[in-house]
Parts: C-alpha cells; structure tokens; sequence
C-alpha cells in the first residue's frame, strides 16, 4: 500500500477535526503479536432455551390451558344449576387465566431476548480485550452501559487514541468499580450472617436449605446492583451454571483455598465444630458470591477482592461476644 | 513523621536529542497542575480524571493537588515550564528549541493513603518527583568515563570508516592522516585539529545521527568552545607519543580534564542517584531516515543504558541509590495512529532487546509503551479494498498546510540488511513508509492532550502513590 499525503483545504479539515468517534465495526480483526491476557476463570455455558424452542414451549401451553378450559365448560353446560347463566360469562372467565399466562410468558420472553443479547456482548467484550484492535470497542461498550451511573464520566475519557483494551479498561474503571464496591460489601455480610444462622441452627437439612436460600437471593441482589435482569427462566439458567462452576471448576479451588485457610488457620482451631461449620458456609458463600461478580460483570475481575484469609478473620472476630470484645 | 510521610524519588528523563524531552516534561507538568486553577473539589478531581484516567490515584480520588516548586535547586535555574507551556498554547505554537544547559523542577504530589494505618497516622502525603533536563547529546558522554583517551581514539578511529561518517568528515580525517601525534603539540594546532573534529560532528548532528562523541563538542553549554577542555580528538596511537609536550599527551591531558571537570560531576550529580527512569525514543523520525541513522541511535542507546546502576532494590540496599523501575516508549505515536502503536511498542522491545534481558537479570521492572506528549494529529479510518486504513489528519510545514496521510506500516521488528534494500528501493518509488513531522497543534481549548501519559506516571510513581 503506498503511503497517501492529500492536501485538505481548511474547511475539510474542520470537518475531519470533529470526527471524534472510531468507525463502527465492520471490518476484519488484527491479529496481535502480544495479546493482553485476562485470567478469565473456567466458565461452564449459560443453557438458556432458544426463542423457537420457547415460542413452541408457550404455544403448548397455552393450547393445553385452552382445551382444558373448553372441558371444563362443557361439564359445567352439563350441570343443571350453571344452564341458568349465559354463556358470555364462561368464555369471560375462561380466558382471564389464558391472558394473564399470554401476559407473563410475553413478559419472560423479552427479558429472556435482552439477556441473551447482553450475554452476547459480554462475551464479544472478552474477545476485544483480547485483541489488540481499535475502534470497535466503542459502540459495544456505549451499549452496555446506555444509561448507567459514570456513563458521562466514560464518554468523557475516552480519546481517538484508545485502543479497544484500553476502553474496556476505562469502562471498568468508570462505570464497574463502583457496583464492585457495592457487590463486595453485599457479599461480605451475606455470609456472616450465613454464618452465624449456621452456629445456631440445630439441623444439617435446614443449613443447606438456608445455603441455597441464601445462595440465590444474593444472586439475585447482584444481578439487582449490576443492572442484569435476567428473568425467571435466564436466572434459573444463570444459577445452574453457577452451581455447576461451583461444583466441577472451583471445586479443587476452593478445596485447597478454604480448607488450608481453616485448618492452617490459627484463629478457626480454637472454634467449635459448630462455629467452623458456620465459617466453612461462609467462605463458600463468599466464593460464589466472586464467581457470580465474574460470571455478571462484562470482564472477570482482575484481582480477587475479597481475599479469604481477611474475610475469615472478619468473620471470626464479628462473632465475638460482646462482653469478649469489651474485655478487649 | 514528616520523614515517613515525605518521599523523594528522582526520575532521571533519558533521551537523545530531538526525542522530545523537553515537551515531555512540559506535558507533564500542565497534565498534573491543569486543575490548580479549579477550586471546587469535586470539579477539580472530575478534570483531572479526563485528563489521566489511568493514574490510580486520580482514579481513586486521594490525588489532592500537584505544586511546582518554583525555586527547586540552590545553584540549578528552574525549568522553564510556564515559557514552553506558553509558547505550546500560544496562537503560533512553536515546538521548543533544543535543550541547550541543564535545569531542574520538582513536582510535590499532595496525596491521600491507601493504607488505612497510614492514612490515620499521618494524613496527608507529599511525594517530591524531582527532574532534571538537560541536553541529550551530554548522555554520550558518560561511556567517556570508563575509556582512556588511547581507547577511545581507537574506538572514533574505527567509526569514522563508516562510509557515512567517512563522508562527512573528509577534512578532520586528511588533517589527522598528515600530522605526526609526536609533533610538538602547539595551541594552533590544537586548534585547527579541534574545529575540522567538532565541524565533522555539527554536521553529523544536523543530519540526524545520534552516536556524536564528545557531546560538548555540538552543545557546549556553559563553556566556551574554545575551552582547553574541549581542545581534543582522537588521534592515532603510536610509540612514543606520550612523550610531555607531543601533541598527542597534549590531547591526553585535555581528554582527561573533560572527562574529570565536565563528565564526572554530570554523573555523579545528577545521572547516578536515579530511582526511576524512562526512555525516550523517536523510532518513526530514524524509520524515516533510513539504515545508517537506524543503527547509529540503536548503537546510542545501547552504550547509554550501560551506564546506569539497574538493580531491584532490596532492604538493605537503601543507601546505594539504584533504578529500579524502567520505562522504555516511543514517542511522537500520534504521527502513525493507534493502529501502529503495538508495532511500535514491539519494534522498540527488538531494538532493546539485549539491555532489557540485562535488566530483567538484575531485577529491574521494565515496560515498553508508545506515547505522545502532545497530540499533534487526529485519526480516520478507512476501509480500501476490505483492508482497513488509518490516516492521521495534521498541519505540515511553516505555513501550517492542513493533510490527510496514510503513513504506511511501521515495521514490527528490527529490519535486516535484505529488508533495509527492499524498503530504501520501495522509498524510491514512494511505496514505503514515510511518517509525518507535524506542527504543534492549536489549542483552542488551553490544554494539552496527549496520548498514555498517564499509563506513564502510573507505571513509574504508581507504587509510591499508594
């Protein structure tokens, strides 16, 4: 390619001069000789059913609702004391169920659409990140945060000379840390108070119950302070894969994480059984809560925020009685 | 407390002449005191963070406010920011001269703790970044103090046989074939001998090569060019020549005192005591002109880097003084656009490939970015052919001529000798690379942009600003 030189005349070149935002993307990626790496955790797929599978889904349900409705009014035609009343009032009554499900299913399926999409774009995010490319960043970071707290603070830094990375970067930095903040905090006392409903509870069933409990609701407080609203259908979906993580990928994590913490430790040897139990639910609430930030952020956090030696320590000496801290 | 609570780290500012020194500095300064001006708080911290959004403590608001100390040094002037500031942001901004002495400026960062302890034992923190500019070609002096005159004679001797150097130096060469070194060593002589040495380097200079031994010789400072410190060159050894009144003893001497009087305190005083440093190179400027600048400033910067004490600081080591933290960049990245700057990132890597592995050795951090004191230029991308293009949008010459260029790829490592040809053969028929030199831009707005300053400050102060 030949290096181009064309003289502009001063209006062009006021016109240039304004142009302040890269082209929309449309064009091939650049390969990098040194990618930026992220240490993104493993990660198992979201299932989330597919529109045609969820159309097909709701259309049989609705016909099932239909002919069982149809059944029922031709056994109530045939009862003697419902033949006194017109026939309008059961077609009426008849459908009010049928809307209301039409309603909700509608409801779920846009919420389910928007879900999918953001999940799209988080993973496009993850590939930019990657890549060492400009100008195509933009527009999808512009979209992800339309309308959020820092949005203006974002549009203000960035310059032409940002490369995609570095957007992401400034989108994290502008728009995320504040939500981290927030997230952390949330995650630190869902699991001291998991703790301590741990120690006192009496029986093993009601503790994993209150685990799960515990365990979604600050899922869906997360989704809450991160603006993700993935609905009925997408949070259950989000929650599997959660569990899922939980269970095969930071299995060995959190195994040699918490248990050295615990045992290593030299404050959880002089608790109770019982109390380590409240402590050992603690950390793995605290864990999930991590992975639930990683798995609803746009980008994995860079650095864990919430190191388990602290939040142990935190934990254990939030237990203390009064009177022991006062003696302190 | 105020000995916990106060920091001074010095940053020595490393870079040849013309690699932007001088503006880099000027950049600095009006990126950290831009908002000196703004008295609300919250204002002030939203503009510093447009401004350097990837410094953490801007970020994190515990950046109170930067201070330029105005009288720094006891014997040193001050760096003369609010004059280059004003030339930059004036109606016809002008790219500032060459450094032609040494000068001195201290930033005070007022800054807030991350370290809660810290925070509540001793409030506010003031770190003391001092710097000194001085004129590039001096950083060539240094390997000076470890050659003796014989040695480095040899060394010159063997330069000036390249034929670049052969060319421009046909008349110092014919003096120096047809004197004796033990000839009576008369002040004439000496003289003439030292004029056709220094006239051979000026013109050296002015056509851009950078490996110009005895830097005083193009930028004298403070002392007369005809100084008996500088009444030297390098001249043949034979037997016998160091008999007292020969030409060559005469020269010996000189050598000696310039190496004691002029290069040592330079060294000791103000390049032997840095912590942090960054280097500065204009990669684009010596693409352009072809192999032989290439080479002679990837030569430079090597026998430079050489010597400067690299080492990781461990606890015992506080009172030795060492580097510890290194940033190498390209600059004047606004000339090629974003879409250039890994190339350039990774072609510098390749050009300091041997000093950065020695570094790294001695556990020296070291990082490589591409930057732009002051952004000259504006980007356009277009799609020709389904590849993409990115043209940079600047004003050229005197009279300010408003283009458009596509600059062409920088290469992303070091050409060979093949490639060399191929490029200075495709340059002939205007298919290669060919950057820009742009005119400082009007600034409308009173403020200088640029481009990853503030990546750089956090690499180097980052730390001490926790």
């Amino acid at each position: 390619m030949k290096p181009q030189k064309q003289t502009l005349s001063p209006e062009e070149f006021l016109n240039l001069k304004k142009i302040t935002s890269p082209s929309p993307a449309s064009v091939s990626a650049i390969t990098s000789k040194d990618p930026i790496l992220v240490p993104v955790p493993k990660q198992s797929k979201i299932w989330l059913p597919s529109t045609a599978s969820f159309m097909g889904l709701s259309l049989i349900l609705i016909l099932t609702l239909g002919a069982f409705l149809q059944v029922s009014l031709m056994e109530v035609y045939s009862y003697p004391l419902w033949q006194t009343w017109p026939k309008i009032w059961f077609i009426l009554l008849g459908s009010i169920p049928i809307l209301v499900c039409v309603r909700i299913l509608y409801l779920e399926a846009k919420t389910l659409i928007r879900f999918r999409s953001q999940e799209k774009i988080q993973e496009e995010l993850k590939k930019l990140y990657t890549e060492n490319d400009w100008g195509k960043a933009l527009p999808v970071c512009r979209r992800l945060v339309e309308n959020q707290a820092g949005s203006d603070e974002f549009s203000a830094c960035i310059t032409q000379a940002h490369s995609d990375s570095e957007i992401i970067d400034l989108m994290d930095r502008t728009v995320f840390s504040s939500m981290d903040q927030k997230a952390i905090a949330l995650i630190r006392q869902t699991a001291k108070e998991t703790a301590l409903f741990t120690m006192i509870s009496p029986w093993a069933f009601v503790d994993a119950l209150l685990m799960l409990f515990r365990q979604s609701h600050l899922l869906s407080q997360l989704c809450h302070i991160y603006r993700l609203r993935p609905g009925k259908i997408g949070f259950f979906a989000l929650y599997a894969s959660m569990v899922r993580d939980l269970a095969l990928a930071g299995g060995s994590e959190i195994l040699s994480d918490s248990i050295s913490d615990i045992f290593g430790g030299s404050l959880v040897s002089k608790v109770s059984a019982k109390a380590g139990q409240g402590v050992l639910t603690a950390l793995l609430i605290a864990r999930f809560g991590i992975l639930a930030i990683n798995r609803i952020r746009p980008l994995p956090l860079k650095q864990n925020p919430l190191p388990l030696p602290k939040l142990l320590s935190d934990i254990v000496l939030s237990l203390e009685s009064p009177g022991q801290q006062k003696e302190k | 407390m105020g000995f916990y609570s106060n920091q001074k780290i010095r940053l020595g500012v490393t870079g040849l002449s013309r690699s932007g020194k001088t503006v880099f500095l000027t950049s600095l300064i009006h990126q950290l005191l831009r908002d000196t001006e703004i008295h609300e708080s919250i204002e002030a911290s939203r503009h510093r963070m447009r401004a350097l959004p990837f410094l953490d403590a801007v970020h994190q608001e515990r950046l109170l406010h930067v201070s330029l100390d105005p009288n720094p040094h006891k014997t040193l002037p001050p760096f003369r920011y609010e004059r280059f500031a004003r030339s930059l942001l004036s109606d016809h901004p002008e790219w500032p001269d060459s450094t032609s002495d040494i000068s001195f400026l201290r930033l005070n960062f007022h800054f807030i703790s991350k370290n809660g302890w810290h925070r509540t034992l001793f409030g506010q923190n003031v770190l003391s970044l001092e710097i000194v500019d001085y004129p590039g070609e001096w950083l060539l002096d240094l390997p000076l103090l470890s050659l003796s005159y014989a040695e480095w004679s040899n060394q010159m001797l063997v330069l000036f046989e390249e034929k670049h150097r052969r060319n421009r130096a046909v008349a110092w060469l014919e003096q120096v074939a047809k004197t004796d070194p033990k000839s009576l060593g008369t002040p004439d002589l000496i003289q003439e001998m030292r004029q056709k040495f220094a006239h051979a380097l000026k013109s050296l200079k002015y056509d851009g090569f950078s490996f110009i031994q005895p830097g005083r010789f193009v930028m004298p400072g403070d002392i007369s060019e005809t100084s008996e410190l500088l009444a030297f060159c390098p001249l043949p050894y034979q037997n016998g020549v160091e008999q007292p009144g020969t030409l060559y003893a005469t020269m010996q001497k000189n050598y000696q005192r310039y190496c004691q009087e002029l290069v040592k305190p330079f060294y000791k005083q103000w390049m032997s005591g840095l912590d942090k440093q960054i280097v500065l190179v204009d990669l684009l400027e010596n693409l352009n002109r072809g192999h032989d600048h290439f080479c002679d400033t990837q030569e430079a910067l090597k026998t430079i880097l050489k010597h400067f004490r690299h080492s990781s600081k461990g606890w015992l080591d506080w009172m030795s003084p060492s580097i510890d933290k290194v940033l190498f960049t390209v600059t004047k990245i606004d000339h090629v656009g974003p879409l250039q700057a890994n190339n350039c990132r990774l072609l510098l890597e390749d050009v300091l490939l041997d000093a950065m592995r020695v570094m790294g050795m001695h556990g020296v951090e070291c990082k490589t970015e591409a930057i732009a004191s002051l952004l000259s230029s504006h980007f356009q991308e277009e799609l020709l052919e389904g590849k993409r293009f990115q043209k940079v949008i600047g004003q050229e010459g005197r009279d300010r001529t408003p283009v458009s260029i596509y600059p062409g790829e920088v290469p992303q490592s070091i050409p060979s000798g093949k490639e060399w040809q191929k490029i200075e053969a495709a340059k002939a028929r205007g298919e290669s690379f060919c950057f820009p030199t742009f005119n400082p831009p009007l600034l409308e707005s009173r403020s200088m942009a640029h481009i990853h300053l503030d990546k750089v400050i956090q690499f180097l102060l980052g730390d001490n600003l926790k």
